[in-house]
């Protein structure tokens, strides 16, 4: 079955009765089921069932996706893309015409707005590998100028205990004067990877890394990342995305959460 | 029932925060009463007083290091876990804690 994600930002109107009435009339011209995911309330609803998507009680800066399913979803995408960057912000899809998409054009939205400036990579790994190169690989992405030390440094945080914390994702963190500033650095594995845990395998590293001394936003924005990998149905949405621009979105947007306008 | 619990990770920005997270969430699912003091980055937080350990049933220390004040729960029935033991199965600890 093909899948296919849209990644978009609400505006003030949020979801209005006639947006949602275009999308049912459009979805209604594919045979692919179209899933709508409010990212940030982590609430999904059918598109077609126009009253499930009001019921998700979504405002303005709320991210969301369109996961589109089926045997047509390819041109489904293309249809929906047009849709969603003329009514909606768009920040990312599946289709080719993504060349038009980039969160850094966005980072001034409330959605992505961090008050500290970060660090990010991101690599999809294509050959199977071991745990140990894989942190050699994010020492290299994390910090360039000290691979050794932050390798040791990691090295020596999965030695108390691993840091899998089940549902595919392993999130090794350090808090280390080898950074200057905070980074996140993730990788996609093509096959799942022994993470020396009872909660079981990994395909996605989620490497932190911290500058000494911590600032609290800095703390309660990573720290709201890693308590939304509590969340199953979260890690999901992370482990089976294709695009590596709508893993860094679902990524910085929870950093940026704590910092949301809650009215 | 009533339990207090003191969550600590070795680098405190990531773990800690989890375990507290999960037991408060599973607490208030299985009715059970639980103040979570963390102990991470940003030192200690939500600090149990003397008080709420007398009137707890049981301690809980979910850490994969040796935790700060542990002389303050001599004489409480005390239960201590891992943190991958709280995010494999924070029911288990839960009812594991209650059959104390």
């Amino acid at each position: 079955m093909i899948e296919r994600r849209i990644t978009f930002i609400l505006p003030q109107d949020g979801f209005v009765s006639w947006k949602l009435n275009r999308l049912k009339t459009l979805g209604a011209m594919f045979r692919s089921v179209i899933m709508l995911v409010n990212v940030t309330q982590m609430q999904r609803a059918n598109a077609e069932q126009t009253l499930q998507v009001m019921a998700l009680g979504s405002r303005e800066y709320d991210l969301c996706q369109l996961h589109i399913e089926g045997s047509d979803a390819e041109l489904a995408c293309m249809v929906m893309t047009d849709f969603v960057a003329e009514q909606f912000t768009l920040v990312n899809t599946a289709h080719k015409s993504n060349v038009k998409t980039n969160i850094a054009l966005l980072k001034q939205l409330p959605t992505f707005q961090l008050p500290y400036t970060l660090n990010f990579e991101f690599k999809r790994t294509i050959l199977p590998k071991e745990k140990s190169d894989i942190l050699a690989l994010i020492s290299r992405m994390l910090a360039p100028q000290s691979v050794v030390s932050m390798y040791d440094a990691l090295l020596e945080r999965e030695a108390v205990s691993s840091t899998a914390i089940g549902n595919q994702i392993a999130l090794p963190h350090v808090v280390s004067s080898l950074v200057d500033t905070p980074s996140l650095a993730v990788i996609q594995l093509p096959s799942p990877l022994d993470w020396q845990s009872k909660l079981g395998e990994v395909t996605m590293v989620i490497a932190l890394a911290l500058p000494k001394p911590i600032e609290r936003p800095m703390l309660q924005s990573f720290t709201c990342l890693t308590k939304s990998l509590l969340n199953p149905e979260q890690c999901q949405l992370l482990t089976s995305s294709r695009e590596p621009e709508a893993i860094k979105a679902l990524l910085i947007h929870r950093l940026a959460q704590p910092f949301f306008p809650t009215e | 029932m009533r339990i207090v619990a003191v969550t600590a990770c070795p680098t405190g920005i990531a773990h800690t925060y989890m375990a507290a997270d999960a037991l408060t969430k599973a607490a208030s699912k299985e009715n059970v009463t639980i103040k979570v003091e963390t102990q991470g980055a940003m030192g200690i937080e939500n600090q149990l007083s003397s008080q709420d350990i007398a009137r707890a049933d049981v301690v809980l220390i979910a850490s994969d290091i040796e935790i700060e004040h542990r002389a303050r729960f001599t004489g409480s029935k005390i239960h201590c876990v891992t943190i991958e033991e709280v995010l494999t199965d924070v029911s288990s600890v839960l009812s594991r804690c209650r059959a104390l």
